[in-house]
């Protein structure tokens, strides 16, 4: 019990205090404005965007903002705090702790994920060799993600993919526009089906979690920044394919939970996980079933109705609003059942909130 | 009055010596230490193409292996990155290479070759590190077979001068 008390003191957020951690790599001009930022605007954001030259820029859920040199919030971009040179070779010499080459790998795939939790993303010039990405230089853009968890944000959804009797999972999908609380939702889950939902008769099972864009468990040197659970072993910046292999053949786990399915070698590795007796639950980018049903990877899989529960996110009310959860082996609706519960089962924008989202 | 005059004449000798032996010491110590900086660059060459080890650890390492001047400005420069100041490997570099100037017997010229370095320190892919780490022991190299020839030509000189002046000195004041 301690260990989980001290993993949720470390991943959670002074109110109205941006993250030391953000603000440790930050350059000097730069921290200071962001130390003065209005606590509204410090509990709301989820994106720093630098941009060299241009001004400085910060993304809230649906709303986007410049910010001035004494910390105030505009519209206006002229008034804004433009971004310097030496701001971002500052920044991106504290993320790389001044060890570039430690990071060939990360470098080419485009981000970094830093203590905390926290991805770094940024953009610059590729260096190639052999036509390939080797690695980049002159890095001019920087995109700061900041990395909230919301603990119990899956609690509407938990009824619909447990089954108590033979206390497992269903084979899950959760389909969501880009940055409405896929992630979030999925690390919830994985969390709660890891510990064990006492309230719920659901005792623990072991997870294994392929996290490729080490976004779900945001690994910092291999260990997990965000609390995923008591059970759950985390392969971190794996390929899925591979790794979904790699912990049918090594951890034997119950229930494995990967992010953003969508190449063709992942269907053989789902396939593969899924004749393993092994419990799936995985999260794919669209709006809808029918806009996932065009891209061709995603459709056969659909169509081989591998999936018995289907979550469908949208961020029109709030984020992460459960538009709805489909019974993948009869094809219809179950959130009307849940619906009497109240308005509170349908979103967890509430509880995003809640939390200081 | 005799007592004190052979007196004076004594330590006058015995200062002048001193001096003699301290310059010499000083053509002695600076191919040691050339090659010794030498060594621990190589050592981190070696941390850095081989295993990859993030820069503060590195130096660190390094460091640890030497105990004197020069592991003190690999520890010291390690401290400066992961302290409270945070600096980058470059600021860290330069600000240690101060207080390197200031303690060791290093020339003017070496400390600018080093500073060159530190400007590359860290900040590029493995294969161009290694470039950078290749020049500088080059550069280095050529220090230190500088240094040899001087401490050849000087240091026996220096040490013999500073006792015949101390007694030329006193001879004529006598």
């Amino acid at each position: 019990m301690e260990l989980i008390s001290a993993q949720k003191a470390g991943g959670n957020f002074n109110k109205g205090m941006l993250d030391r951690r953000i603000l440790e790599i930050c350059s000097t001009p730069l921290r200071r404005i962001l130390e003065r930022l209005p606590a509204s605007i410090i509990n709301n954001f989820q994106e720093l965007r630098l941009r060299q030259e241009r001004p400085l820029c910060l993304r809230c859920v649906q709303d986007e903002f410049f910010v001035t040199i004494d910390g105030r919030v505009t519209r206006n971009p002229r008034e804004a705090y433009f971004i310097t040179k030496s701001d971002i070779e500052k920044i991106f010499l504290n993320l790389t702790r001044s060890s570039v080459y430690t990071l060939d790998e990360e470098l080419r795939s485009g981000f970094i994920t830093i203590s905390g939790g926290h991805r770094v993303g940024f953009t610059g010039e590729a260096v190639l060799q052999n036509g390939r990405v080797k690695s980049l230089k002159n890095v001019t853009s920087i995109n700061i993600r900041i990395s909230r968890e919301v603990e119990g944000c899956a609690d509407p959804v938990m009824p619909l993919i447990i089954d108590p009797v033979l206390n497992t999972v269903y084979h899950t999908l959760i389909i969501s526009p880009p940055g409405c609380g896929k992630t979030t939702l999925l690390r919830d889950i994985v969390r709660q089906i890891s510990n064990g939902i006492p309230s719920m008769g659901f005792k623990g099972v072991n997870v294994g979690l392929v996290d490729e864009r080490s976004e779900i468990a945001a690994c910092y040197n291999g260990v997990p920044q965000h609390d995923v659970g008591l059970r759950t072993d985390v392969l971190d910046r794996c390929p899925k394919a591979e790794g979904m292999y790699m912990l049918v053949r090594s951890m034997a786990p119950h229930v494995i939970a990967t992010d953003e399915l969508g190449r063709a070698e992942d269907i053989a590795a789902v396939e593969e996980v899924l004749n393993a007796g092994i419990k799936l639950i995985t999260t794919v980018h669209g709006a809808d079933l029918e806009d996932i049903k065009k891209r061709p990877v995603i459709e056969q899989l659909l169509k081989k109705t591998l999936f018995h529960r289907i979550i469908i996110l949208s961020g029109t009310k709030a984020v992460g609003t459960v538009e709805d959860v489909v019974d993948g082996l009869k094809g219809r609706s179950l959130l009307k059942k849940v619906k009497r519960g109240g308005e509170d089962c349908k979103s967890f924008g509430r509880n995003y909130n809640r939390s200081g989202l | 009055m005799k007592i004190v005059k052979v007196l004076g004449g004594i330590i006058t000798v015995l200062v002048c010596s001193f001096m003699g032996l301290m310059v010499s010491y000083r053509y002695a110590v600076r191919p040691m230490q050339i090659k010794c900086l030498r060594s621990a660059l190589q050592m981190l060459e070696t941390e850095i193409y081989y295993s990859l080890t993030p820069l503060p650890e590195a130096l660190y390492g390094v460091g640890k292996r030497f105990e004197n001047e020069i592991g003190r400005f690999f520890l010291y420069t390690s401290r400066l990155m992961t302290g409270k100041e945070m600096l980058t490997a470059q600021e860290a570099w330069e600000k240690s290479l101060n207080w390197l100037w200031e303690n060791s017997f290093l020339t003017k010229s070496d400390i600018d070759i080093l500073k060159n370095f530190g400007f590359n320190l860290g900040c590029s892919d493995r294969e161009e590190q290694i470039k950078h780490f290749k020049l500088v022991q080059q550069q280095l190299l050529h220090q230190e077979g500088n240094a040899e020839k001087e401490r050849e030509k000087n240091e026996r000189m220096w040490r013999h001068m500073g006792f015949w002046s101390g007694l030329l000195i006193v001879i004529i004041l006598s």
